[in-house]
């Protein structure tokens, strides 16, 4: 039996989309259109190429970003919700939520269906958390718009968007928790780490025991412009509360992990059975293109670890989150993609898994 | 991040968090009460299933009310729970008695039964459920006099519940009642439970009421057929003493008489009357053994020593014994005996029996000059004796009841003919036992009567059987002979002289064989050798000639599916012939066989009878 590796979803854009959207002044623009099935198109060959069983879109159309896609262009929002700082100085401001009800404007499940066009192989698809939305409801308040209802009206649209992208026959359905960090970040006491959870778990509560197991969540210190918002955060004070996640799959990020050891002895306590852990292997920031023998050595290092049964393997991050990102070439990242697959092949002969 | 920007975006992210929190304890709250609505389902589920268990097991009137009241007021939730119902007292009245639970017998034990009070005479009238939140404010409470209410020292009740329990019929049996301290205790759902409860209870009780009337029903019958028995062997005991006590002393008037009549002759006058002696001691010692054959035969006991008998010699021997009798009548006594008339298979001693009881019974009732005539014939598969006399005849109305025990024509004191009217009844009976039949026929009193006793044949191979000594060999059935040239038999039995011998006898008049040990064998041959004919056995191992049949009646008509068929075997019961038949035989021929009657047999089902010499 092979080791289970799978992407995080993002691929950079190609140029000409990315320049052609500038251009245009929002992705949304129909006339982006063609260059838009294009870039998928590629996407979904040459992530065939690199041999991985798992494949995504690349999240080519998701605009602006992992996050904010499902709300884009709402004129419900407006551009003055808080700002992201990362390491390398750039900062992204989130829109801010004026009013209710809150729907999403366009949902991941339909990705997925322009994908299945295109490939027979099995498809991943990332669909951000309803933590992450959450944020998008501002301190002070909303007249005639209760905190309460959003929450409600938040998780009524989590729950459809991936139960769509299940009934479309996605292989797994990843929730996008990179704000798990910021919470331990932004609140010590680790209480909004603890709601952040809750939120994820109201919403993964509304799913069958066989549903859960096809869904993942997906934590990161954040990843842009190779550089990171919160990885200074103390990660084993955010795994112990993300495993309590009822879910089946969870997507970590490792390769970029300065300790990775002590990352892995933290899973090792908290790991419940039947929870399925992709450790990443790839650090997409990192210029530099692993080699299939490093990536071999650091899963035979996570084995140690992590029962082979419930150990599979995995990019740390996406590679280009947001749409404009270009900092790292689609050749970059697909050879990347081959050493995650060919260095995992490699650790499961070596490990007696072939 | 600035810090007045990460302030503004922790605010932000802790005043969401309130709200995931909220919606949290609104999911756990939502969680707990589906899960205690769940649990709740459960635990009446249980409750139900328990009581359905429970009541099914009772058959114990006792156990069973307490079980439904005790299930009833568990589901329902009350405090306590009665259960009042009506037993049918001796008189033919009905009486009530209750079942509590929840609460000691003690405590209802001064206040009496409820009377037919507004509040619960509804129940008891069977006109459905009465839920009332708090009694008190009921306008149908405390109407009666003395209490007007409870009366003191009454469990306190505001929460009152009642079902009436009705048998299908619509026939009130009782009413279930429950009781709380608190007010508005039960539910529309304990309403519909106790509904429900008070229906699986009336059937339970209804079955425990058919199970304890069948009990007693069959410990009854047991008891009476006890007593028969009992009654029975008296009676045998009875007889045998009676017939012992009797034979004595006829053993010495008849052994007196006899030897008397040998020694020195006397005068006429003393010889004629130690031959009337003698006469009449054999007459009451026939008598006698008719009493007691008439016992054994009802009682079961009679036991038929069975071998080949020639009714020709049976009927000779009887002649010559009443010969004397009828000639002192000067009765002219014509027999008739056809040389074609085979054995039949039977208890030689009975048979004869059966001929005297009948020439006896026409000598006795045929008036000097008279005429008795006996006729033994071979009639189709059976033999026939008819004796026939110019007699005193039988009315119409007598006719159906002659051959019932102790019937005579004339029961008076003064009857003119004497003896205690068994002999015909035992003739029917022991004609009845060798399969056969017996009728008689009158055109009216005066017009003499004609008996006819039918016996089936039994016809047996020559060299097989004992003899009896009285009737001699039996005479060979001669029928005129029959080829079967040209004709193929498929003879199939696993016992290879039966085999033999039957090959013997087709090819000897001219049939074509061919030989199966076995079903699977015989079907192999079917489809070979197309046979016009199959003779089959019936018991035979893994497959009998019952399956075997069926098999080839499967078949198609072009494969031998219609071949005419011959059941050969050694039952010869009425059934034994249904069941081949069922299977597709045209003809069941019991074994042993006639082998002239079984060439007839086959020559008649293929449509080819020719005579030899044609």
């Amino acid at each position: 039996m092979p080791i289970p590796t799978e992407p995080i979803g993002s691929i950079p854009r190609p140029i000409a989309l990315v320049e052609a959207i500038e251009r245009a002044g929002d992705g949304l623009d129909p006339h982006l259109e063609p260059l838009y099935l294009d870039a998928i198109r590629d996407t979904l060959s040459r992530f065939e190429a690199t041999g991985s069983p798992v494949i995504t879109d690349g999240e080519q159309r998701k605009f602006h970003n992992f996050w904010t896609y499902p709300v884009h262009g709402s004129p419900l929002t407006s551009p003055e919700g808080f700002k992201i700082p990362f390491a390398a100085g750039h900062v992204r401001r989130m829109p801010q939520l004026t009013g209710g009800p809150f729907r999403y404007q366009r949902h991941a499940d339909a990705y997925l269906a322009a994908a299945k066009a295109f490939t027979r192989l099995p498809i991943k698809q990332a669909v951000i958390s309803p933590s992450a939305l959450s944020l998008l409801y501002p301190a002070e308040g909303i007249p005639d718009y209760p905190r309460e209802q959003f929450i409600e009206e938040l998780l009524s649209e989590h729950e459809g968007e991936v139960r769509r992208c299940l009934e479309l026959g996605a292989s797994s359905v990843q929730i996008d928790f990179t704000e798990g960090r910021l919470a331990v970040k932004l609140d010590p006491t680790g209480e909004l780490l603890t709601r952040f959870i809750d939120l994820n778990n109201l919403g993964a509560a509304r799913f069958s025991d066989a549903e859960r197991k096809r869904i993942g969540v997906h934590t990161c210190p954040g990843g842009d412009r190779d550089s990171t918002h919160s990885a200074d955060v103390d990660y084993a004070e955010l795994l112990p509360s993300l495993l309590q996640l009822e879910v089946g799959r969870f997507y970590v990020s490792l390769a970029g992990e300065r300790e990775r050891e002590r990352v892995l002895a933290v899973i090792r306590e908290h790991l419940r059975p039947g929870q399925l852990i992709f450790v990443g292997v790839i650090a997409p920031i990192d210029p530099r293109i692993e080699t299939p023998d490093i990536v071999r050595d650091r899963v035979i290092e996570a084995s140690r670890f992590i029962p082979l049964d419930q150990l599979g393997t995995t990019d740390d991050c996406g590679f280009a989150p947001f749409s404009d990102d270009v900092s790292t070439s689609r050749d970059t990242a697909f050879s990347k993609i081959r050493a995650r697959v060919e260095g995992t092949a490699l650790a499961a002969r070596v490990l007696g898994m072939e | 991040m600035s810090d007045d920007e990460e302030a503004r975006l922790r605010s932000a992210a802790l005043q969401n968090a309130k709200a995931i929190l909220a919606a949290r304890h609104r999911a756990d709250d939502e969680l707990r009460r589906t899960k205690d609505a769940l649990e709740e389902e459960t635990r009446i589920l249980e409750i139900l299933n328990r009581t359905g268990a429970a009541l099914a097991s009772h058959l114990d009137h006792e156990a069973l009310v307490q079980a439904i009241t005790d299930a009833a007021t568990e589901v329902t939730g009350a405090q306590f729970g009665a259960f009042f119902y009506s037993v049918p007292d001796p008189s033919g009245g009905t009486f009530q008695l209750y079942t509590l639970s929840g609460a000691p017998r003690e405590a209802f034990a001064d206040f009496g039964h409820p009377r037919s009070t507004p509040i619960f005479a509804p129940t008891f009238r069977g006109d459905g459920v009465i839920r009332i939140a708090d009694v008190a404010k009921d306008p149908r409470f405390g109407q009666w006099a003395p209490h007007h209410g409870m009366p003191k020292g009454h469990l306190p009740v505001c929460s009152y519940l009642s079902v009436p329990v009705k048998r299908r019929s619509g026939e009130v049996i009782g009413g279930l009642f429950f009781g709380h301290a608190d007010c508005d205790v039960f539910t529309a759902k304990s309403e519909r439970l106790i509904v429900g409860i008070a229906a699986q209870a009336a059937i339970a009780l209804d079955n425990a009421r058919l199970y304890e009337e069948a009990r007693h029903a069959a410990e009854a019958e047991r008891a009476a057929r006890a007593e028969v028995e009992r009654v029975g062997l008296m009676k045998d005991e009875f007889l045998a003493t009676l017939s012992h006590e009797l034979r004595t002393p006829l053993n010495a008037v008849l052994g007196w008489a006899q030897m008397l009549l040998s020694r020195a002759p006397a005068d006429a006058d003393s010889r004629r009357g130690l031959e009337t002696i003698a006469r009449n001691a054999r007459a009451q010692a026939q008598l006698i053994e008719d009493l007691l054959d008439m016992n054994r035969i009802v009682s079961g006991k009679i036991r038929l020593d069975v071998q080949r008998v020639s009714l020709h010699g049976v009927v000779e021997a009887a002649v010559e014994t009443i010969r004397p009798s009828a000639e002192a009548k000067q009765l002219r006594l014509r027999i008739t005996i056809d040389p074609g008339a085979g054995p039949v298979h039977g208890d030689p001693h009975r048979l004869q029996q059966v001929v005297w009881n009948l020439l006896s019974n026409a000598v006795k009732f045929t008036p000097k000059h008279g005429r008795i005539d006996v006729l033994l014939q071979r009639v189709d598969s059976h033999l026939e004796l008819t004796v026939s006399d110019s007699g005193i005849g039988i009315s119409p109305q007598l006719l159906p009841h002659v051959f019932e025990r102790f019937r005579q024509a004339d029961s008076s004191t003064t009857r003119t003919y004497s003896g205690l009217g068994l002999g015909l009844s035992i003739v029917k009976q022991l004609v009845e036992l060798h399969g056969g039949t017996v009728r008689v026929d009158s055109p009216g009193e005066g017009k003499g009567s004609t008996f006819v006793v039918v016996l089936p044949l039994r016809v047996l191979r020559e060299h097989e059987g004992r003899t009896h000594p009285i009737t001699g060999p039996t005479r060979t059935l001669e029928v005129a002979p029959v080829s079967l040239v040209g004709i193929t038999v498929l003879v199939v039995d696993d016992e290879v002289d039966a085999r033999e011998m039957l090959e013997d006898l087709l090819v000897e008049i001219g049939a074509e064989v061919v030989l199966a040990a076995s079903a699977d064998e015989a079907l192999v041959a079917l489809a070979r050798a197309r046979p016009d004919l199959m003779i089959c056995d019936i018991g035979m191992p893994l497959r009998d000639g019952y399956q075997l049949l069926r098999a080839v009646r499967a078949l198609p008509e072009a494969e031998g599916g219609k071949v005419p068929a011959i059941a050969l075997t050694a039952f010869a019961r009425s059934e034994d012939r249904s069941r081949a038949m069922l299977a597709g035989f045209q003809v069941h021929v019991a074994k042993p066989i006639d082998p002239q009657e079984l060439i007839i047999t086959i020559a008649s089902l293929v449509g080819r009878v020719r005579s030899a010499e044609s």
